[in-house]
Order: C-alpha cells, then sequence, then structure tokens
C-alpha cells in the first residue's frame, strides 16, 4: 500500500524536476547539503564506532583513558555521549565544548566503573 | 551416558527464558535428532504451555503428569509415582521433534514449596538440610531417566526459589538469557555470585556460566552499547537473539502440526545458530 503511494509520490516529484529546471536546482540544493551532512555524520560513526567509554576506561590508566577520549572531535564525543547514554539528565547544553565534553564522558566513565565494581559484590 | 543439564535462568522475569528453553528444545530436538527433556520449574507455565500446548497442558494436568506430582507425594505422601510417568511425551508442534518429552509445571506448584518448607521445618531440617533433601529428590528424578535423553533443559522461575536452586545445583551449565539494558543487566550481578557457587561446588569453573543476549533491537544504540559491554564483562554467547514478531508469535501453540521454518518463520535461521553454538558449548555435537 506505501509502497504505492510513495512511488505515485516519487513520480510527480521526477517528472516536475524534468520539467521545471528552477525546481531541479533547488532540489539539488537540497538533496547536496544533506548528503554533506550525511557523509560528516557517517565519518564520525565509523571513527567513534569501535570505542566504548566503559571497556576503554577499565583497559587504561585514567590518564590514557583521558588522552584517548581527546584524541575525538566534539561531533564524534556527541555521539559517544548519546550512543552510551552518558548524559541521561541532559545536562550537556547542545553547544558544549570539546573540553567540557571530555570531562563529561571522564566523570561518567569513572562513575560507572565504581558502580560496576560494586555489583560484582553484589 | 548421562545427559547434559542446563539450567536456564536469570532473577529478573521477562528476559526470554522460557522462550530461550523452547527455542533450544524444539531446535535441537527437530534439526540434531537429539533426546531432549524439558522440566519446566516455574509455576507461571509459560513453557509448559508454550511447548505442548493449552489442550495437552490441560490434558496433562488433569492426569497429573506434572512437577507438583513428583515433589507432592514427598510432601503430602500418597500413592507414589515414578518420575518418568509423570513425563509428557512428544509434546511439541514441530514434526520432525519426537523426541521432546517436557515435565509441566502448574499455578498450583508455588505452593508446594511453601509446604515442603513447613512440614520439613518442623521435622528439623535446616536450609542446608533442605536445600540437599530438594536436591536429592532432584538428582533422583533425573538419575532414573537419564539413559533416556541427551539434554535435560530446567526453565527456572525469576529469582531463585529453592527448586530453582535444586537444579542450579545439579547442572553441568548455567544459562542467563539477558535483555541488553540496565535493569536486565543488574539481573545477572545478582544471580552470578549464586551461579559461581553453585559451579564450584561441583568443582567447575566459572566458563560455564554463559549469558545469551535476547530481545536485542538492531536500531536501539543503548542496546549495542549494553551488549558489548556484557560482552567485555561476561562470557556471552555469539549469538544474539533479536526482538521478533516471529519468535513471539511461535509462543502460540498450533493445532497443526508444522516445520520449524514454519513456526518461527525467517527467525528459524537465528535460532538454529544459537542451538548450533549451544550444542557446541555444552558438548553434544
Amino acid at each position: 500500500m506505501i509502497e504505492k503511494a510513495l512511488g505515485g509520490v516519487f513520480k510527480v516529484v521526477t517528472a516536475e524536476a524534468a520539467a521545471n529546471p528552477a525546481f531541479a536546482r533547488r532540489l539539488e540544493d537540497a538533496l547536496g547539503k544533506f548528503a554533506e551532512d550525511y557523509v560528516e555524520r557517517r565519518k564520525a560513526e565509523s571513527a567513534v564506532a569501535n570505542f566504548h567509554p566503559f571497556i576503554a576506561f577499565r583497559n587504561e590508566t585514567p590518564e590514557g583513558f583521558r588522552k584517548q577520549v581527546g584524541k575525538f572531535s566534539a561531533p564524534e564525543l556527541r555521539l559517544v555521549v548519546a550512543k552510551h547514554h552518558l548524559d541521561p539528565s541532559g545536562v550537556l547544553k547542545a553547544r558544549a565544548t570539546k573540553k567540557a565534553l571530555v570531562e563529561h564522558i571522564v566523570t561518567a566513565a569513572e562513575k560507572r566503573a565504581a558502580r560496576d565494581a560494586k555489583l560484582f559484590e553484589y | 551416558m548421562a545427559p547434559r543439564t542446563v539450567s536456564v535462568v536469570n532473577m529478573k522475569g521477562g528476559v526470554g527464558k522460557s522462550t530461550t528453553v523452547a527455542c533450544i528444545a524444539e531446535s535441537l530436538a527437530a534439526d540434531a535428532g537429539l533426546r531432549v527433556l524439558v522440566i519446566d520449574l516455574d509455576p507461571q507455565s509459560n513453557v509448559s504451555m508454550m511447548l505442548s500446548g493449552l489442550d495437552r497442558w490441560g490434558d496433562l494436568r488433569e492426569n497429573g503428569q506434572t512437577i507438583d506430582t513428583y515433589f507432592n507425594q514427598y510432601v503430602y505422601g500418597g500413592e507414589p509415582k515414578f518420575f518418568h510417568e509423570l513425563i509428557g511425551r512428544s509434546v511439541s508442534d514441530i514434526t520432525s521433534a519426537p523426541n521432546l518429552d517436557m515435565l509441566i509445571s502448574t499455578p498450583e506448584f508455588r505452593y508446594i514449596e511453601r509446604e515442603a518448607l513447613a512440614k520439613w521445618v518442623r521435622q528439623g531440617f535446616d536450609i542446608e538440610g533442605l536445600k540437599r533433601k530438594l536436591g536429592g529428590l532432584t538428582n533422583a528424578a533425573i538419575e532414573s531417566v537419564g539413559d533416556s535423553y541427551d539434554l535435560v533443559l530446567f526453565d527456572c522461575p525469576p529469582g531463585i526459589s529453592m527448586f530453582a536452586e535444586a537444579a542450579i545445583e545439579m547442572s553441568e551449565f548455567i544459562l542467563i538469557p539477558t535483555i541488553p539494558d540496565f535493569v536486565s543487566r543488574l539481573g545477572i550481578f545478582a544471580f552470578r555470585k549464586r551461579a559461581v557457587r553453585a559451579m564450584e561446588q561441583r568443582r567447575f569453573t566459572e566458563d560455564r556460566i554463559w549469558t545469551l543476549i535476547t530481545k536485542f533491537e538492531q536500531a536501539n544504540a543503548l542496546h549495542e552499547s549494553e551488549a558489548a559491554l556484557l560482552r567485555d564483562q561476561f562470557n556471552v554467547f555469539d549469538v544474539q537473539v533479536p526482538q521478533s514478531e516471529e519468535i513471539a508469535r511461535a509462543a502460540q501453540w498450533s493445532d497443526q502440526p508444522r516445520s520449524i521454518d514454519q513456526k518461527y518463520g525467517q527467525s528459524a535461521q537465528v535460532i538454529r545458530l544459537l542451538a548450533g553454538e549451544f550444542t557446541e558449548r555444552v558438548g553434544l555435537v
């Protein structure tokens, strides 16, 4: 059902883009912007894909961990925070600096490690 | 040869214990031709109803072919029953799983533990004595049918009941299904020490305690994060069981005999992979 509906919509859009150069240009601009954001996002995702803050914290010295976290960019650190649910209260502002993000992640990893150590003795 | 004995357990409910038992039991009986006995220790009777269907479960219950009956005779007395007489034969609706038997549970089973405790405490048993007594009865039951099965699976209730303790103590392996989220992971921590102690008593090592990730959602970043952490902290199955409508639907018994593929749809593939890894881990290859 939905496939048919979408097919109909795209048919109209395709026909309009072919007949209307101005519409085609605006469509290209919109898609181009999306592609840029998409590439950026995917690049950041793949940069942090193999990084798990809680596992890394256990396998590193505190200084080593801080150094490791510091290597990531602010958008990458934001992804780490989101993926591993490191800001459950939403205290980090959308424009938090890289320094603040690093500090937040280090603190969260320290707290989690301490909590897990207790859980093993549950 | 004695059967492999495995307890499926987690302190937390709703993590997929009964579903895990049903999937493994049906796949091993149907695809690997193993002789499997499922023993339901949970008064909720979920795996009993899933594997034998409501009609057959009702018949078995009416005939007194239940786990309650087995323990009842030691609590209330009465006509002795052999353990093998209580087992429901070929319970599954899967056509190629004739060797899947089970001992069903009923909601009344929850009273037996209370009554047993009251009676045996009056007779002077302490907690350790009670555990030994229940363990002995469970052991004797399995030994009496051991030659007939390759695998005995215990479906334990959430929490740790005395019957679950007895099953854990006599099991060679412990499988802990877990949803990769915060509270489900707590269930492992809560149970792990008890499991380690049970293994140590039998001079087994911790590598016989396994975690299985269940109800995994591919598009859930938190599941991905928690699953990685579980793999870092525990002995986790390579296979992850996804959240699946097909697996949930399979819980409903069918009057029409069917194949594994008909029952589990596309999820049959992951169930076969799970059963394959399970078979290797318990040494039934």
